[in-house]
Parts: C-alpha cells; structure tokens; sequence
C-alpha cells in the first residue's frame, strides 16, 4: 500500500509544481513595463559599457547609466543599442 | 506512523531535513525575489533576465528533489537508501551548478537582488549535498548481505551429508 502512496504523492507534487511554474506562482511577478526609463535596466545593472562607446562622440548621453536594450540578431547574436551611441549597434555574435 | 517506529531518530531526521531542504530550494525564490526587472528588446518586446530563467530551474529542481527525498520514507533496504541519497547528492550539485554563468548564470552587476537570492540557494543545496552523503554513507550494507546468494549455486549444492 505505501507505493501507490509514494506515485500519489509524486504525480500531486509534480501537478503543483508544473502549475505553479505555469502559472508564475513559483517566482515574484516581474514588474509591468512602463515607461522605459524606469524598466528598462541601466548599462551598469546588466552589462559592462560595450567597447563601441569607448570614442568621445559615442559616448551615452547620461553616462554609464544610459538605458539599455539588447534583442537577438538573426544569426542569433546578441545586439545592444546605445541610445547615445547615435544608433551603434555593439553585436555579440 | 507505523513506519517510523521501526526507523532510528537519525534516519528520521535526515529524511525529514531532505524533504525540507528540497522545499526550501522550490520556495527560496519565491521568498526572496530575484530581479523582476524587465529587459526592453529594439522591438519594444520586454523580456525577462535572464536570472529570472535559472530560478525556473532551480524550482523545477527542487520539486524533483522533493519527490525523491519522499522516497526515502518508502524504501526499506540499505541498497535503495544509498541510491536515493546519492541522487539527492548530484540535484544539489545541479542546484549549485545551474547559476553558474557557464550554464545559465546570474545578472552582470554582484549588487543585483539574483544574487542574494543565489546564497541562500547555495546554502540549502550545499546542505542537501551533505545530507545526501550523509544518508548513502549512513545506510552501509550489512556485510553478510553484500551478495546476494546465487541461485544456480544454490541449485548445484551438495546437501549437506551426502557423499561426494
């Protein structure tokens, strides 16, 4: 009687525990995007500054604290556009 | 409970502190949250961290280890105590593993809040590690059972008495 218990047990647990991830119960809720200069995360928060910012006209804007954004390049790289970098793409193929 | 009679208060124990270390492995980020922050695509697409990934797995891990330690209520020999607590062994080790930035890794900046949250899932995977060595060594095969006996053996025997 004790294993049909313990599959019991087993298939319930991981009932919860796939419903939970399915659901986001398992993680705080990630916070709503709004305006980007408040969700978007700072160069200092994710990555170090990318070496095409290092020239004196491709500097960001407001620093090191410039806002960020990083998507997948089709050769499946990562880009990340500087705002001040007047459009410089850093790509991390 | 009428298993637990015949279970030591040490084998109790370890199975009890198992179960809770793999619950608190599922829970932890729950309770002490990550980055929840959002990362903002050139599309406009907002996408999480990609901590926020490694606690995925890292719950995912804890939910397997906790239906393994519930295992160890079950089984009754040495043998099978040892296996489930070598594979409590190796999910804290992949529990340490999973944050490491060679397999899905944490956020660039140490002061992030992922962080914090990865020390405590280092301490209980750490103590899960421990706790599984503990109950495979625990759990030592009685040396007279080490073999079990080989029935072709057994068919061939001479009874005792007979002449050879």
């Amino acid at each position: 009687m004790k294993w049909p218990l313990y599959f019991l047990f087993a298939g319930v647990t991981f009932a919860a525990g796939a419903i939970a991830l399915n659901k986001g119960w398992n993680l705080p809720p990630l916070a709503a995007q709004g305006k980007p200069a408040a969700t978007v995360p700072t160069a200092s928060d994710e990555t170090a500054l990318p070496a095409c910012c290092a020239g004196p006209s491709r500097k960001p804007a407001s620093g090191t604290n410039a806002p960020v954004a990083s998507t997948t390049n089709e050769a499946g790289g990562r880009e990340i556009v500087l705002p001040g970098c007047a459009g410089k793409k850093h790509t991390n193929n | 409970m009428a298993a637990l009679k015949h279970q030591s208060l040490t084998v109790v124990l370890a199975n009890a502190l198992a179960g809770g270390l793999a619950l608190a492995l599922a829970l932890t980020p729950r309770l002490v949250p990550p980055c929840t922050r959002q990362l903002e695509t050139t599309v406009g697409a907002a996408v999480p961290m990609h901590c926020h990934w490694t606690f995925q797995v890292e719950f995912l891990l804890g939910v397997a280890a906790l239906i393994v330690a519930g295992g160890l209520w079950i089984v009754r020999h040495a043998e099978a105590r040892r296996m489930v607590g070598s594979v409590l062994m190796l999910f804290g080790l992949l529990a340490i593993t999973v944050p490491q930035p060679w397999v899905i890794g944490l956020c660039g900046n140490p002061e992030m809040p992922c962080h914090h949250t990865a020390h405590w899932l280092w301490l209980w995977s750490a103590l899960l590690i421990a706790d599984g060595t503990f109950i495979a060594i625990q759990a030592r095969i009685p040396a007279d059972k080490t073999v079990p006996p080989d029935p072709w053996e057994k068919s061939d025997a001479i009874p005792k008495g007979a002449k050879s």
